[in-house]
């Protein structure tokens, strides 16, 4: 067996590795909010999370993956060393997988994003030199990573209280929601409809321009607003015969209610992060796994498309991970975040998912977990909870500053190991 | 298994103050039963009504220091945690001039003026409703951390503190009446029997003035 053959079936087998590590992990913090507010059960969230981490990996996973694979370090500066492009993608993915394990066992809040990130960064300077990486992207990707729980907990903030003040608070909250609710579909709808047809649907030869896809993804989100009208009323209905009128004041029954219907939309709203989560976090495996074949294929150009079979390896891995150890995950945080009341667990994934979507859009590697727990915070500054541990933010925040470097100096201990192997 | 976001969101530290209602108001209580021992002249019974207090007046103590102990700064909580320790405090003092009105009452044999006696019975009456309003007060916290500070919930605390205000000056009412019918007996009581009723007596309007307080604070919590 040649060196290449070798290190083709160790890149696969390692991109495995952190795929399986990413649905262990992470899927079981995208799903956990839906668990603990009684929105799915574990079975319902796991098959859930399958079909929609599966779907979103496939369908828009590719534009992330181009950023890890080709944005981070530019791959001609390595000349025609293809076999240092191999050996090096191997051991990034190694190293982030490593890392990302090791973390896990000790429960610190790192993000695999960011440990892949950290990887590739860490091989192209080490390997190419400082000119090999792509300062500026990486510089957009590390605001991204402010950003984006910044932008979650806003919009997680702002969801909230437009839920409280408009029905929560309102006189009758029923009669609210079922002028609300409607509402509240279309925006769900409509990116997710975005991100799917909005060059999302690539893979399948779709791709539509802004100035199409806009209307469209509105269309669809209207539209399923409307359908949603029925069901609501039906479903406020239904929750106004279940409960009886014992010691209980109308508006207090009425919130029972209306939590009850975001029970219902926070499936969706559950959905739409597996889906998310799918089309951002795929790339972290996926992604050197693809510069590794192309640059076994054609050498080392510039443009790494992305094959079919590399997103169905990282898409299979992720649900792989999810099936033999994310759903212990997914257990334990819903067993601990009962607080999280569905209303509060609908603005919070709500607002995640549209931020994951969105940066994935842009082809920013953000990380999930961290985007969602800054929209449980943003949540939170509503008065929703009755007490956040702050240790575990700081916690976050002292991940960023660490798992980058630790990661990046990994993956050149293994670039160098691989080296002298080779 | 330790997971970040798991272990974002705490079980609420603030469920200990319920507790610490609960016994406040157990000790308070028992004021009403010592009162009536002085009035019947029972100072065997007195003196056990008075350990009584000052038994539960310390499990009220290790409850106030369990919410205490379970307020780190490392938590973010909706309420200002200085406001919700000063909360704390002004609950506790409740059962502080509860187990005072029975040290004093053990510390000289009392007797009481027989003008004075329909009065003290609606005053501790009235100190009485003041602390129940109170607990009916603190009640509301829960509901009020469950929706996120609803505005109703809101509402329903800010008419029990004005509830709490008018009860208190019931009371105040009541012991200014006290006071004036005492002092015309002042020909006939010796002076140290005098000064110690006039401790006595404010002693048990405290109990209604920490209350207040207690409606004071909360409204702190409530407003943001």
């Amino acid at each position: 067996m040649d060196a290449s053959t070798v290190l083709l079936v160790t890149s696969t087998v390692a991109g495995l590795y952190m795929a399986w590590n990413i649905g262990a992990n992470d899927v079981g913090n995208a799903m956990g909010t839906s668990v603990g507010s009684g929105a799915l059960t574990l079975r319902t969230a796991l098959i859930v999370a399958g079909i929609f981490e599966f779907s979103g990996a496939l369908l828009v996973g590719g534009s992330v993956t181009k950023t890890i694979s080709n944005g981070i370090i530019n791959t001609q500066a390595f000349e025609d060393n293809t076999m240092l492009v191999v050996a090096g993608m191997t051991g990034c993915l190694l190293a982030a997988a490593i890392w990302l394990h090791v973390a896990t066992f000790f429960g610190w809040p790192v993000s695999t994003t960011h440990s892949i990130v950290g990887a590739v960064v860490g091989f192209g300077w080490v390997c190419g030199g400082f000119e090999a990486v792509h300062w500026s992207t990486i510089s957009n990707i590390a605001a991204s990573w402010i950003v984006s729980p910044l932008l979650g907990g806003a919009l997680g903030y702002g969801c909230f209280m437009l839920i409280k003040n408009r029905i929560l608070d309102a006189d009758s909250p029923s009669a609210a929601m079922k002028r609300w609710g409607p509402v509240m579909v279309v925006p769900i709808f409509t990116i997710l409809a975005l991100s799917l047809i909005y060059k999302g649907l690539k893979p399948l030869k779709l791709d539509f321009s802004p100035q199409v896809a806009v209307p469209i993804a509105l269309a669809v989100g209207v539209a399923a607003g409307l359908i949603s009208i029925p069901f609501l009323n039906g479903l406020a209905r239904r929750a106004d015969r279940a409960e009886s009128a014992i010691e209980q004041s109308q508006s207090a029954r009425e919130v029972k209610n209306v939590e009850r219907v975001f029970l219902v939309l926070q499936i969706f709203t559950a959905c739409f992060v597996a889906f998310a989560h799918g089309s951002n976090d795929v790339a972290n495996a996926v992604g050197p796994l693809a510069a590794v074949y192309s640059a076994m294929r054609d050498g080392l150009q510039g443009e790494v498309e992305v094959p079919m079979n590399i997103l169905l390896i990282g898409a299979g891995g992720i649900v792989i991970g999810l099936g033999t150890y994310g759903y212990k995950v997914m257990e334990t945080i819903g067993r601990e975040i009962t607080e999280l009341t569905p209303s509060r667990g609908f603005s919070a994934e709500f607002s995640a998912a549209a931020t994951i979507v969105f940066a994935s859009k842009l082809g920013l590697p953000i990380s999930t977990t961290h985007t969602l727990v800054g929209s449980v915070i943003g949540v939170g500054f509503a008065r929703s909870f009755a007490a956040i541990n702050l240790p575990v933010v700081r916690g976050i925040f002292a991940s960023w500053l660490i798992t980058v470097p630790f990661t990046a100096l990994l993956s050149a201990g293994m670039v160098l190991i691989l080296k002298v192997l080779l | 298994m330790r997971i970040p976001l798991a272990r974002l969101i705490v079980r609420s530290p603030l469920s200990g103050i319920a507790t610490l209602m609960e016994r406040v108001v157990q000790c308070s209580e028992e004021v009403p039963a010592l009162i009536e021992c002085l009035t019947q002249g029972q100072q065997p019974a007195i003196e056990a009504k008075a350990r009584e207090i000052s038994v539960l007046e310390g499990r009220a103590d290790d409850a106030k220091n369990a919410v205490r102990e379970s307020l780190p700064h490392r938590l973010f909580l909706p309420v200002d945690r200085r406001d919700v320790l000063k909360l704390i405090s002004q609950i506790d003092a409740i059962a502080d001039c509860a187990e005072d009105v029975g040290v004093l009452l053990t510390i000289r044999v009392m007797e009481v003026p027989v003008e004075m006696r329909e009065l003290l019975h609606v005053f501790v009456q009235r100190v009485m409703e003041t602390v129940r309003t109170a607990a009916a007060l603190v009640g509301t916290l829960a509901p009020l951390l469950e929706s996120g500070f609803s505005k109703k919930v809101i509402q329903q605390a800010k008419s029990l503190i004005d509830e709490l205000h008018r009860k208190e000056h019931e009371a105040d009412k009541v012991q200014d009446q006290i006071a004036k019918v005492l002092f015309r007996q002042e020909g006939r009581l010796s002076p140290v029997a005098i000064f110690m009723w006039t401790k006595v007596l404010n002693k048990v309007g405290d109990m209604a003035n920490h209350a207040e307080n207690v409606g004071d604070q909360f409204r702190l919590l409530t407003a943001r």
